[in-house]
């Protein structure tokens, strides 16, 4: 299983793969913003952990953007953000974000929604 | 020399009826709002004018100084005025809220580090009981406590994110102190004549441009460490099965 994480937070990045491994994950690609993600982006990844605010090309227009892709329109997306207010959380579900972590998040709920976002590509293969 | 004191006297008495109307007029502009405010000043200018003409029984170079400082005091008070309103309506607001995120700041470092030391005391008081648990031969225990070890640590990795919530509300302030000054500039700019118009006006579209562009930001101006449990609890509302079947 290979994610790539999408935080311009090294910290973060840091965080969400050690908890990621600690989980028993071990292979990951990392970018620093929504255009990096777009570049690296290709069929071997099967999860997606993206922040929302980011330079450049923030997170909700990264995954606008995927999902008008043939190659990116199914991968699960998890968004990890500290944005809660309402209207942004639903206009990330209406982007195509499948699940969506708080910022600052536990591991328990980190777990939990990567083992939801992927429980329909467990449940296809 | 009585008809001089009598002269005197007169234009004594002129020139403090003369000064007893600016200090009506300055109070009644001083009360006004700023809509109209050039419809006002015209019409009392002109009230200035009549009345000048009567107190200074035809002398019209003083007329016509009175009438020159009276319009100096009004264009300053009507810069005056601008410099404020564009003070109270740009700044005030936005500090006092800089401020408050400022403190969060501070006490989330302050919570942040108290953690992270709790932690590590935790964690040196079980390497010294696996210390213990070894000198006894005591495998299994030990097996139990690195676990321990082991999850503590990690929840000190985990306790580390305040660092990018704590950046992000840093990013907000110092951009809020940009924008200050910026405006504080522009607010200097007023006082000088020629620019009076062009920058209060642009003064006054600041906040739109800033906002009309909706450049990706790499912070979250609302970014906090408190009530994360009831901000997951309404992500999981809008993301239940049952919300999304309903949308």
């Amino acid at each position: 299983m290979k994610f790539l994480v999408v935080d311009d937070s090294v910290t973060m990045r840091r965080i969400i793969i050690n908890s990621l491994q600690r989980i028993g994950y071990n292979d990951f690609v990392e970018a620093g913003d929504g255009s990096e993600a777009l570049e690296r982006f290709d069929a071997s990844i099967d999860c997606i952990i993206t922040d929302w605010n980011m330079p450049v090309l923030g997170g909700l227009e990264f995954v606008q953007q995927l999902r008008q892709r043939e190659d990116g329109r199914r991968v699960p997306v998890l968004m990890v953000t500290t944005r809660s207010a309402r209207d942004d959380i639903v206009a990330a579900a209406q982007a195509g974000v499948n699940n969506y972590v708080v910022k600052p998040f536990t591991p328990q709920v980190l777990k939990e929604k990567i083992d939801q976002v992927l429980a329909p590509v467990a449940k296809a293969n | 020399m009585a008809d001089r004191d009598r002269v005197l006297s007169e234009m004594l008495s002129e020139s403090e009826a003369a000064l007893r109307m600016m200090d009506a007029i300055l109070e009644e502009l001083q009360a006004g709002d700023d809509d109209g405010e050039d419809a006002v000043t015209e019409h009392v200018a002109a009230q200035v004018m009549q009345r000048l003409e009567a107190v200074t029984a035809g002398s019209t170079d003083l007329t016509a100084l009175v009438m020159h400082v009276y319009l100096d005091v009004i264009e300053t008070l009507k810069i005056l005025r601008r410099t404020r309103s564009a003070l109270e309506r740009t700044t005030v607001e936005q500090v006092q809220a800089t401020q408050e995120k400022l403190l969060e700041v501070s006490s989330t470092t302050e919570l942040a580090a108290t953690d992270l030391l709790d932690g590590l005391d935790r964690a040196i008081g079980m390497i010294d009981r696996l210390d213990s648990l070894a000198a006894e031969g005591n495998t299994e225990e030990s097996e139990k406590l690195r676990a321990e070890l082991r999850d503590e640590l990690f929840r000190l990795i985990v306790v580390l994110q305040f660092q990018d919530i704590a950046a992000q509300q840093l990013s907000h302030a110092s951009n809020v102190l940009r924008g200050v000054e910026r405006r504080l500039e522009r607010v200097v700019g007023l006082l000088d004549d020629a620019d009076l118009v062009s920058s209060s006006e642009s003064a006054a579209g600041t906040d739109a441009a800033d906002h009309a562009h909706d450049r990706p930001r790499g912070y979250d101006p609302a970014a906090s460490m408190l009530g994360a449990e009831d901000r997951q609890a309404l992500a999981d509302e809008i993301f239940s099965p049952a919300a999304n079947a309903d949308g």
